[in-house]
């Protein structure tokens, strides 16, 4: 008995080693928790790109629903704080658009180590309008030493000036991968690319336009080159079907749609400035006897921005002073706009052919501007879906064809406003026209601190100024960044 | 730590810095009286702890915590700063007057210096936010008194807290829909104390209402909207309180009534919760919360419902 009792107690501990070592052995899997089987950290070359056009529509919108105010596309219904050009600070846009801006880097470094010239190309193309557009409404940004993550804490700004520089060159490599062709990968973008279905023709000439674009901002420096200018609108689109947009769907509605519901449930939003009203509207579609028209000329695209009221009239809110009481119009689920499944357009043929006319204008070439200015009405229109008879009427109005010895920059801008509408793109070119569209002044109660200037820029968002505050550049509201500037 | 969004990244973690808190408990109890029928005692503990941030992760200023974005000056916050207790306020305030304005302290607001009135005759929002409360308690304490003649017995808990601000969020809400008390005065017509940019003392005249006022001139959306409420500072409150927190009577009914059931005792108690508050707070509850308890932001007026006052009697069998 006393010798099986020790057997026992051998085979005992023995046992519980043994038993002890599987477990430690076994543990070291079961306890390593800080690999998240669900959290990739290995994108798909797909799955970026869809995510970054997703997220540069939404960016686009986000930056217009400030952008609007300050070009007097829409007012706020109650007067509110920025649209009143007080100091607003985008930090969800900042976030958003440097969250896209990452992804897309990663996208063009991981598509490049695949040799998927094509997804890489894309990459850039979506870097330089995202980062086009971060600096067009801050200004000197952070970009050549951003991104680094834990190797820089606290990157420092790049001059505007660099920025421009360095988006020619991102549209430059782009447009040299696309020509060279030839991709040495398996993957090339087609359903996964929402907006040209792995076209890359499109996306060459989404290259140009961005080139045109940003070549044409400079148009207050002593370097403009109005040739440039043409030379690349000549190799952008061609046509409406060629314009760079994201097409919502029901379940993911175009966020001005949103601003359609909400404001239906009480949240009030989308409110059309009476500025834009009385540009577009002749006396007899306005609803107030007091308000003036200001071209008294009727342009039917009132028809695809907001309902008439009663009478087949309209009614603008005055910037700054809000809505009290009477009828006014908003953003509708009519609104070619604002329905569930509208686009968000990034880049259009209409603009293209609108700085065609600037430039060929700057250029003394009048015939040229004003057949390209007639053009990127009649595009706009086209687009929009406004019948033919309604289109000739409006583009034979003498006020409209002015001719080509009477055109002027102001028609051009003032053409150029209504076809931009709801884009963020239409602020640069208000700044860079020094806001001067005929009639056009300062929201009621502006900010004081302006001293009756117009806004020219966004504030550094308040992240930046508690966690980066040593790098950021001082300026005011008031102060006009580089392009802005001779 | 939270660090900027142009890196690619959100949040770095890390140490971010470094805490000193230093603070004293007391704890007392006590039976004042004890006889053969009547006892009393009492409980208190009284704790106060001063916190201060000093140090935070080299190359940043401060760490942001929570805000209140429904403030109208922009978003109220809650920072922490080196050399500052935890959890300091920071928000608008109104523009003060130096003649030399290299003595203006950056963070604190100098309540010696002039308000700015501006050529309209209005103080002035200052958008370089200032620190305008400490949402941390100075002490806090509670008192319970615990008294029992034969089977009756009362106890009744005392809450104190002293000191600890709050950003009264709906009172800033109030004060542009012209509900706040102090909006009353918008058909009076004052000078505001204060200095013009040039030093020459203010004595410009001016009605605190909307529209056109008794002197003809246009005021607008008047003082209230435009000046008032952008200005974070008046909605910084001291959220102290005591608070009678609940009062408990209770009976054990005497053996003779049960003793022929198999019970072993029966127990009636009556109890008044959350029956008193005095409070300097203007707002609806001092002790609610906007955020939850892990953000670790504590000094904003939440919108959830207020404490109930409740009154509960019940009876209690032992088997």
């Amino acid at each position: 008995m006393r010798q099986s009792l020790k057997t026992n107690k051998m085979t005992f501990r023995l046992i519980m080693a043994g038993t002890i070592l599987m477990l430690v052995a076994g543990c070291k899997d079961f306890l390593n928790v800080n690999q998240n089987p669900n959290a990739s950290t290995k994108p798909s070359l797909s799955g970026l790109l869809s995510d970054a056009e997703y997220t540069t529509a939404n960016n686009s919108y986000d930056a217009a629903s400030v952008t609007t105010y300050y070009v007097q596309q829409l007012a706020s219904p109650s007067g509110s704080s920025t649209d009143r050009q007080h100091e607003v600070y985008l930090d969800g846009t900042w976030y958003n658009l440097y969250s896209t801006m990452t992804d897309l880097k990663d996208l063009d470094a991981l598509a490049q180590k695949k040799g998927a010239t094509e997804y890489s190309a894309i990459a850039k193309i979506l870097l330089a309008m995202n980062l086009g557009e971060t600096t067009d409404l801050w200004g000197d940004v952070p970009y050549s030493k951003a991104f680094q993550g834990q190797a820089d804490l606290t990157p420092t700004y790049d001059s505007q000036q660099e920025i421009y520089t360095d988006i020619q060159k991102l549209l430059d490599d782009a447009i040299n991968a696309i020509q060279s062709g030839g991709s040495s990968a398996t993957e090339t973008p087609n359903s996964d690319d929402y907006y040209y279905g792995g076209n890359m023709q499109k996306w060459l000439k989404t290259a140009y336009a961005l080139k045109a674009r940003y070549l044409n901002h400079l148009s207050k420096k002593s370097s403009y080159d109005a040739s440039a200018v043409l030379s690349a609108v000549g190799k952008a689109y061609q046509s409406n079907d060629d314009d760079a947009q994201l097409t919502y769907t029901s379940d993911h509605r175009n966020p001005w749609a949103t601003v359609v519901l909400n404001n239906q449930g009480g949240v009030l939003g989308g409110f059309i400035s009476d500025y834009l009203i009385r540009a577009m509207a002749d006396a007899p579609h306005l609803a107030q006897s007091t308000d003036t028209s200001i071209y008294n000329v009727y342009d039917p695209r009132l028809t695809t921005i907001t309902d008439t009221l009663a009478g087949g009239t309209y009614n603008g809110t005055v910037n700054g002073k809000g809505s009290p009481n009477t009828p006014y119009n908003f953003l509708t689920a009519n609104s070619w706009f604002s329905m569930d499944n509208s686009p968000i357009q990034l880049v259009t043929y209409s603009e293209m052919k609108f700085i065609e006319a600037e430039a060929a204008f700057r250029n003394n070439d009048k015939p040229t501007a004003y057949q390209a200015y007639l053009d990127g009405i009649k595009a706009n229109m086209d687009k929009l879906g406004i019948p033919a008879d309604q289109e000739n009427a409006y583009l034979s109005n003498p006020a409209v064809a002015v001719g080509a010895g009477n055109l002027t920059l102001e028609l051009i801008f003032k053409e150029k406003l209504v076809a931009l509408f709801l884009q963020p793109e239409a602020w640069t070119d208000a700044r860079r026209f020094d806001y001067q569209y005929k009639d056009m002044t300062v929201p009621f109660m502006q900010y004081p601190a302006l001293n009756g200037k117009f806004i020219r820029r966004i504030l550094y968002p308040q992240s930046e100024q508690s966690r980066n505050a040593s790098n950021i550049p001082d300026v005011s509201l008031t102060t006009h960044m580089w392009w802005d500037q001779q | 730590m939270p660090v900027s969004n142009t890196t690619g990244y959100t949040e770095f973690v890390t140490n971010a810095g470094q805490i000193n808190n230093q603070g004293l408990e007391l704890t007392l109890s006590a039976f004042p009286v004890q006889t053969a029928n009547f006892s009393w005692q009492i409980k208190a503990n009284w704790t106060k702890n001063n916190n201060k941030v000093i140090s935070i992760q080299k190359g940043i200023d401060s760490i942001e915590l929570l805000g209140s974005s429904y403030s109208y000056g922009g978003s109220v916050v809650e920072k922490l700063i080196p050399g500052m207790p935890y959890r300091v306020i920071l928000g608008t305030s109104y523009k003060r007057y130096y003649a030399d304005p290299s003595k203006e302290d950056p963070l604190h607001i100098d309540k010696n210096a002039p308000l700015l009135i501006g050529s309209d005759g209005f103080p002035v929002v200052d958008y370089n936010y200032k620190i305008l409360g400490n949402a941390t308690p100075k002490w806090t304490a509670g008192i319970t008194n615990s008294l029992s003649y034969k089977n009756l017995s009362l106890s009744f808990l005392v809450d104190i807290k002293k000191g600890g601000d709050m950003f009264n969020t709906p009172a800033a809400f109030f004060a542009a829909q012209g509900t706040l008390p102090i909006t009353a005065k918008r058909d009076q017509s004052m000078v505001f104390q204060g200095v013009h940019a040039d030093g020459t003392p203010n004595t410009t005249k001016v009605w605190l209402g909307q529209g056109v006022g008794p002197d003809g001139v246009n005021y607008g959306d008047g003082y209230f909207r435009n000046v008032y409420r952008l200005v974070d500072s008046n909605f910084v409150e001291d959220a102290s309180w005591v608070r009678l927190q609940y009062v408990t009577l209770s009976y054990n009914l005497p053996k003779s009534i049960y003793k022929s059931t198999p019970l072993n005792n029966i127990n009636i108690s009556l109890t008044a919760n959350n029956i008193l508050l005095w409070t300097p707070y203007s707002g609806f509850d001092p002790e609610s919360s906007q955020y939850s308890a892990e953000s670790n932001t504590q000094g904003f007026q939440g919108r959830t419902t207020p404490q109930v006052r409740s009154f509960t009697a019940s009876i209690r069998f032992g088997f």
